[in-house]
């Protein structure tokens, strides 16, 4: 086979590779247009990146007024029916426009192409088509806040959803609906790009974990998320027409809904961990230096975390009047799921073991992940086992226990994810120290809000109410507490983040010592990535590249033959 | 799980031995010895001597209970302080199924524990000893190692096949009820309960059972989903409008406990507690003589109509939707009502209706039916509401323009 000279990625050639290019995929065209009708999936990355942080802003500030409410039993400025609604709008908002498209639509666009040494995704067109349905599904959410509100809580149980609310449900669900496609889209995108579009020498087990990761969402992105349209769509159907599905007053099952909307949302999830788990298994073994321990055994339990989602959901309705015999089947299935996810915290301590542990800021977010997906994993079992969850069900303690792992877990690997890919992203070095800083503070934030709430909701707090009695006032002050400094950390961040793209140094190609293939191309990536697809070796192998003053970053070493040994 | 199940086998035998007892009895019979009316009222007066006065003089009348109506829920004259009876975790348990629960939850916490600072102590301590340091490199020849990676797997899985099954057990001994239990029909409605005994009884928001018998609560929804959690009692169960569900709980602990209701409901789901109370038979017999019949004053006397009217307008929480101060809230005000006693009302349909005695009588039992112009259809239906609760309600609409 002739070789082909690669004078930007270097790998195969021995001379220093290309770091920056001046005209890159941010400033190759120009104009507004140029980027609202882009099939880059970089561009349309980071246009995801900025659609998902503004919901997140929208659902935080939702959260930061209604803990304040909270800070004192009986009404503070809030009437009942604001309080639900802002509880509503941060639970919907947080889940359907930010955690579950976060992780793959912004990261996962930006980096699941470059990882794969491929010029773009499977669909491009799909792919920008993804984006602007998001955007119709975030338009429907703004109307929603705009006119009515919605007072369902995120789940828009029946009949309550359907007969009894009178905010705007409609609108709601028709957002969620629309966001489903999107979601579709996507992981519908990464499953055939992933398929076909692998590099030479790429097989299966040379596949990066975060491939995997997205692999594992993408099937349950494109399986389960048609069961939350068609549902969403009945419900549409319940509250305007008046056909009688869910409510029992038209001969409808309000439980039924329950099986319909779990089956969805217990899978989702997992859209939301999955990517999580991901990004952090490339954090611990890029920034231990070391190969990742038990590559197969974490690569195997996402999927089988992803198939095992599908048989779990009835462990969210333990209480809600379905058979115990029903109960009990799905208690069980729920201890296997626990397994999978229990081994990947072992893979990555061991990966840790013997490592070259450095603490960049990606790397506080991953041993921070790691701590606090322990803790919201092992209280899940609380909630696994019947006794218990008959007593925690809808109380603070699940609250406490599903925060530590979609904020603990998923917000965290997330920010650690932007963290580490920033340089990649947008060419430039954030100040370390400061977001160092700010990553302490929103983890020492998020502990302090949400660690109070176990206590008090296995003393018995029923969640989702307005108003508590008095003696729970201190957890509540705790908790109203943590939550300031978690959106002080925040802030921080956000701050770390905006100012690098001002006066931030320029990032090298390989500012981390990362062995995946995107950090091959120079940093921003020119708008083609790589002229010619790189030839793929052990994603894991760290010592194909070494540091080098000169560039201030990584480089690959020249004629490298892999020692690891499989 | 041997003490589990004999402590199962005590109970049914408690249960069963006031059964016997108490047939044939006159009614109304919860326990063995069953309060009749004459009784209830002959105690009374021993009752309101013996306990009462103070509550008396702090709370005059129903309407006046000296709480902020925004900070508790206002129909309800006080709670139980129960958390502060508790552990760290837990507030107090008031059943043998309530320990066995515990005893789980504590196993589950020291699985949490250990797991945790093991995992915490070997993060840290790998991040310090193999911190990057120059000239010093990974070890490169880990990669795998498959028995540690069998173990990790089946350790865990022994650990939650055994809490599975804890739980499993436990869970069948909070939904069996055993014999003979005292079964009362509970009724959710958004956002109140109402607990109506064997004999036909109602009371709403508040109730009393007799210490010896184990209660079983047979219950039904009217509107949306609620929740019966009772914390004390490690149990819950979710009260649908299509079905009727059970929760049942042993009463031999006396002492007030609390119900919430765990399923978000809507606007006032934060308010929708009530109190139980567990009491010793001749307690019960005093509470009953008062409680037993809404008519009753705190003493047990008879209320006149107004007076019974403007105490049922909180018994059954009208007020949670209807102020009386014209402030707007989910349901028109009643002082709105008032003032436009003899005129015509703009229902949602387009149509008009008369407000007179009859509209009032007509949005009680069947308030669907007449949907008032800018409101929703939230209204429960209070069709157990008889003629002269009805008349007193009216009666109490009326005069609020007055005032």
């Amino acid at each position: 086979m002739a070789k082909i000279d690669l004078p930007i990625t270097g790998r195969e050639t021995g001379r220093v590779p290309v770091q920056h290019l001046d005209t890159n995929y941010l400033n190759v065209t120009k104009g507004a247009l140029s980027w609202l009708l882009t099939l880059d999936h970089k561009r349309i990355g980071v246009m995801y990146l900025i659609g998902i942080t503004s919901a997140f802003a929208i659902g935080g500030l939702a959260a930061l007024l209604f803990r304040l409410e909270l800070f004192n039993p009986g009404m503070q400025f809030m009437t009942h029916e604001t309080y639900n609604q802002f509880f509503s709008i941060h639970g919907a908002v947080m889940v359907f426009l930010f955690i579950i498209p976060g992780i793959p639509a912004a990261l996962g666009n930006m980096v699941l192409p470059l990882m794969l040494g491929a010029k773009d995704v499977a669909f491009p067109r799909l792919n920008l088509g993804s984006f602007y349905l998001w955007l119709g599904g975030a338009f429907f959410f703004l109307w929603t806040l705009i006119d009515g509100g919605l007072d369902t809580g995120w789940t828009f149980y029946t009949p309550y959803s359907s007969s009894v609310s009178s905010t705007a449900v409609i609108q709601a669900t028709a957002g969620a609906f629309v966001l489903g496609f999107s979601s579709i889209f996507t992981g519908l995108n990464f499953i055939v790009t992933i398929h076909k579009m692998r590099p030479p020498g790429m097989t299966w087990h040379k596949l990066p974990l975060f491939l995997w990761g997205m692999y594992a969402t993408a099937v349950i992105q494109v399986l389960a998320t048609p069961v939350l349209g068609i549902t969403l769509l009945m419900l549409i159907m319940e509250r305007a027409l008046g056909i009688g599905i869910f409510d029992p007053k038209n001969g409808g099952d309000p439980v039924m809904f329950q099986h319909f909307f779990w089956f969805y949302s217990h899978p989702a999830v997992y859209i939301m961990i999955l990517p999580a788990m991901a990004i952090v298994s490339e954090l611990i073994a890029t920034f231990s230096r070391k190969h990742i321990f038990g590559y197969k055994m974490i690569a195997y339990s996402s999927v089988s975390i992803a198939l095992l989602s599908f048989l779990v959901w009835g462990h969210h309705m333990f209480v809600s009047g379905q058979s115990a015999l029903a109960g009990v089947i799905f208690s069980a299935i729920t201890f296997t799921i626990a397994i999978p996810s229990a081994i990947k915290v072992f893979n990555w301590l061991a990966t840790l073991y013997k490592g070259s542990v450095s603490l960049e800021t990606p790397m506080l977010y991953a041993l921070e992940f790691i701590w606090l997906f322990t803790i919201g994993g092992l209280t899940g079992l609380f909630l696994s086992v019947m006794s218990t969850d008959v007593f925690l069900h809808d109380t603070y303690f699940i609250v406490a226990h599903f925060h530590y792992v979609m904020v603990g877990g998923t917000l965290f690997a997330f920010l650690g994810g932007l963290h580490y890919w920033w340089p990649k992203m947008m060419g430039r070095m954030y100040d370390e120290k400061f977001s160092q800083a700010a990553s302490i503070i929103a983890f020492l934030g998020f502990n302090l809000a949400f660690f109070p709430q176990f206590i008090m909701g296995s003393q018995g707090m029923p969640r989702r109410y307005a108003d508590y009695k008095p003696d729970f006032t201190l957890y509540h002050q705790l908790s109203t507490i943590g939550t300031l400094v978690l959106g002080i950390g925040i802030l921080m961040i956000v701050y770390a983040l905006l100012k690098s793209l001002r006066d931030g140094r320029k990032a090298p190609a390989n500012p981390w010592g990362g062995a995946t293939m995107e950090w091959d191309c120079p940093s921003p990536p020119p708008h083609f990535n790589f002229e010619h697809p790189p030839h793929a070796s052990d994603p894991y192998d760290m010592e194909r590249v070494k540091w080098d003053d000169e560039v201030q970053g990584w480089v690959p070493v020249p004629g490298y033959q892999s020692r690891i040994q499989h | 799980m041997t003490a589990m199940l004999t402590n199962l086998f005590q109970v049914a035998v408690l249960a069963l031995a006031p059964l016997g007892a108490a047939s044939g009895s006159a009614s109304p019979s919860f326990a063995a010895e069953a309060p009749t009316i004459q009784e209830a009222g002959a105690t009374t007066e021993q009752g309101a001597g013996a306990s009462a006065p103070t509550e008396a003089a702090a709370t005059p009348a129903p309407m006046d209970d000296g709480l902020d109506p925004n900070r508790v829920a206002p129909h309800l004259p006080e709670f139980a302080v129960e958390v502060s009876d508790g552990t760290f975790w837990l507030p107090v348990a008031a059943s043998e199924t309530a320990k066995d629960v515990d005893a789980t939850f504590h196993f589950i916490m020291w699985i949490n524990y250990v797991f945790t600072a093991l995992i915490l102590v070997l993060l840290v301590i790998f991040v310090v000893k193999y911190r990057r340091r120059p000239g010093v490199v990974a070890d490169q020849s880990i990669t795998h190692n498959t028995p540690i990676e069998i173990i990790w797997s089946v350790l865990p899985t022994i650990l939650v096949a055994v809490i599975f099954w804890q739980g499993y057990v436990t869970f069948l001994d909070l939904r069996t009820a055993p014999k003979g239990t005292l079964d009362i029909r509970v009724s959710a409605y958004t956002w109140g309960w109402n607990f109506t005994y064997p004999d036909g009884t109602m009371v709403p928001q508040k109730l009393a059972v007799p210490q010896g018998r184990p209660v079983r609560f047979l219950m039904s929804s009217q509107d949306t989903l609620h929740s019966m959690h009772l914390p004390a009692f490690r149990q819950k169960q979710d009260v649908l409008p299509d079905r009727v569900t059970m929760v049942w709980f042993p009463t031999d602990r006396a002492g007030t406990y609390r119900i919430y209701c765990s399923e978000y409901c809507g606007k006032d789901h934060s308010n929708m507690y009530a109190k139980l109370e567990i009491l010793p038979q001749a307690e019960f017999d005093v509470w009953w003589g008062i409680n037993s019949n809404p008519r009753n004053d705190e003493n047990g006397q008879p209320l006149p109509d107004l007076a019974y009217g403007e105490k049922l307008y909180k018994y059954f929480a009208c007020h949670s939707c209807h102020t009386i101060d014209g402030a707007k809230n989910t349901g028109p005000s009643f002082q709105l009502t008032a003032k436009d006693w003899g005129a015509e009302r703009a229902l949602a349909d387009g149509s008009t209706t008369l407000i007179d005695e009859d509209y009032i009588r007509r949005s009680i039992l069947n308030p669907q039916s007449q949907i008032v112009k800018d409101y929703g259809p939230q209204m429960p239906v209070f069709n157990y509401l008889d003629a002269e609760q009805i008349h007193s309600l009216t009666l109490f609409i009326k005069q609020i323009a007055q005032n």
